[in-house]
């Protein structure tokens, strides 16, 4: 998870539906910038257990950060560094999305072949998951308007019922077990 | 990108060359001394205890992942003085300009800015003659002429310096010892600054630390390898310091064109000028009264007895040479001194441009994700 989507969420006060739903890694500099953002964002961050992932020098990791990276980066250290960390899991053949809410993250994430969860495919994924209602997804996303300055883009448009079914239809039955392992755990 | 066996003795190599204990680095950076400990001896440190010993030490992430020796100039500069001032505040406050120009530096050549510094390194390095005033004189005619500034006053120092590819810089250095500094990488172009703590910081004294450090940066600097020069306040300066001074005042106002506004000012030679003809050219020109006074004893058109008289004046000239440090938005103020100026123009037009994402800008400009920083895109209108 990248840090501004982390903020958003924390904003709209969301952070708590992911708790016990999936496992969660964070990249270090991302983690300490959230984290910066006081006791009740550390809180909200040990809630969520998420996985602190840092990169050292010498590891699979930090091979990829240094092609991701390069001269000059077009995103900022905790982006690249989630990238490089995505990059070596799928190198463990276990891939990882990046949940970004930055266009100029996940368009560089793209180039790299990483998957990306945008602001609009969590909503749907918590509904589909059943976390959430349809209305209550779109209230939240009214809220991230208000609280975090979110606006769709132009490739955007259409409403959230039709995010949902078409995140159904693209991920089938892996949403099924995803909606099932989701019920088992908060159990 | 370096092998990690070769980051922890980069790391101790900048630290040495700061003058900084393993203590106060590891307090500057926010690490254990553990940590830095480790980092110099084997290199094993996290990629953000990295970014932070590279921030203490004047530099990024990636100029220290790249193995450049990126605090070369900036402390050699900071050797220059005798630390009659408080040297942990001064230091602090240079590695600062360090980091703002190595950024400004990598965001140039991102942006792909066309260079200019080849302007500027075709002037010098060039020897003191033996009459430096009218050494100074003819070397301002040279910098005008290579800018194509003719003899009319200058607006701005600082695009001034850019067009022959110096960078500008303010600064607070916390002293009024110091008037401002001047530094070059190897082989790169060279980069100088004005201190606001100095003079009051009056924009007329800043745009003569411009013009100043300017001299030092064309003609003092050596041909390629990493210089620097920290400039104490000195009331008898000679040689080059001497040339400095007067490049300044000429680059500022040409002898020709101060002779010219005088004439317009009703002005003869067979008269002695008054305090209002010096006001006039002071603000005519944008120096400082008493630098002005001193100019006319080099123009010859005052002794400089007749100086020492019209000293305590001052003009006020507004200037776009001291914009960031005097008059900067609320928005503005959330960025550092040193990058609130070139650095953060150069990074809000590559957001702008959608060519780095809002993250990074804000990595570039130094602001947290805690901070207001959705204030400064939207007071410089940028779609994110």
């Amino acid at each position: 998870m990248d840090a501004c989507a982390l903020i958003r969420l924390y904003k709209c006060e969301a952070l708590g539906l992911l708790v016990n739903t999936i496992d969660f890694a964070v990249a270090e500099y991302a983690y300490g910038e959230f984290a910066a953002g006081g006791p009740s964002a550390k809180a909200a961050l040990v809630d969520l257990a998420v996985k602190k992932r840092p990169i050292v020098p010498g590891s699979p990791e930090w091979k990829h950060f240094a092609l991701v990276r390069g001269e000059f980066s077009t995103v900022d250290l905790g982006e690249d560094q989630s990238i490089a960390i995505a990059l070596a899991e799928a190198d463990r053949d276990n891939p990882m999305p990046i949940v970004t809410y930055d266009n100029g993250a996940e368009k560089k994430a793209h180039g790299f072949g990483v998957a990306t969860v945008s602001f609009l495919e969590t909503l749907a994924w918590l509904v589909s998951c059943g976390l959430l209602a349809v209305e209550e997804a779109e209230d939240l996303e009214q809220r991230a308007v208000a609280r975090d300055g979110w606006r769709r883009s132009a490739g955007q448009a259409g409403s959230l019922a039709a995010q949902v079914s078409s995140l159904c239809e693209v991920l089938g039955s892996a949403l099924a077990a995803a909606k099932q392992q989701t019920r088992t755990r908060r159990r | 990108m370096i092998e990690p066996q070769q980051i922890g003795p980069l790391l101790r190599r900048a630290r040495l060359a700061w003058g900084l204990s393993p203590a106060d680095l590891a307090q500057r950076a926010s690490v254990s001394e553990m940590t830095l400990r480790v980092a110099e001896r084997s290199g094993r440190a996290t990629l953000i205890e990295l970014a932070s010993l590279a921030g203490a030490l004047g530099g990024s992430l990636d100029d220290l992942l790249a193995g450049r020796e990126f605090w070369n100039a900036t402390s050699i500069a900071l050797k220059t003085s005798d630390a009659s001032f408080e040297l942990s505040v001064v230091r602090a406050r240079v590695i600062a300009l360090a980091n703002a120009a190595n950024c400004e530096r990598a965001l140039a050549k991102f942006l792909a800015l066309p260079p200019q510094w080849p302007k500027g390194a075709a002037l010098g390095p060039v020897g003191l003659q033996s009459n430096v005033i009218k050494q100074s004189e003819a070397l301002a005619k040279v910098v005008r002429d290579q800018v194509g500034a003719g003899s009319e006053p200058l607006g701005s120092l600082r695009a001034f310096c850019a067009r022959l590819g110096v960078v500008a810089f303010l600064t607070d250095l916390g002293t009024e010892l110091v008037d401002g500094l001047m530094w070059r990488e190897r082989n790169a172009a060279p980069c100088i600054a004005a201190n606001v703590a100095a003079r009051g910081g009056a924009s007329t004294a800043i745009r003569m630390t411009f013009a100043h450090e300017l001299c030092h940066a064309l003609f003092d600097r050596p041909k390629t390898h990493a210089f620097g020069i920290l400039e104490q306040r000195t009331d008898d300066a000679v040689g080059r310091e001497q040339r400095a001074n007067a490049f300044a005042a000429y680059l500022i106002a040409p002898r020709g064109a101060v002779l010219d506004a005088m004439t317009r000012l009703g002005w003869s030679s067979a008269d002695v000028p008054t305090s209002q003809h010096l006001r006039a050219l002071a603000q005519f020109f944008g120096m400082g009264v008493e630098a002005m006074a001193y100019h006319l004893v080099n123009c010859g058109v005052w002794s400089k007895a007749e100086a020492l008289k019209h000293r305590t004046f001052s003009v006020p000239y507004p200037s776009d040479d001291d914009r960031e440090h005097a008059a900067p938005t609320p928005a503005e103020q959330m960025v550092s001194l040193e990058r609130r100026g070139r650095v953060l123009d150069l990074a809000t037009q590559a957001l702008a441009q959608g060519r780095i994402s809002v993250g990074r800008w804000r990595e570039l400009v130094g602001l947290g994700l805690n901070t207001d920083w959705q204030l400064l895109v939207a007071e410089r209108h940028v779609e994110t």
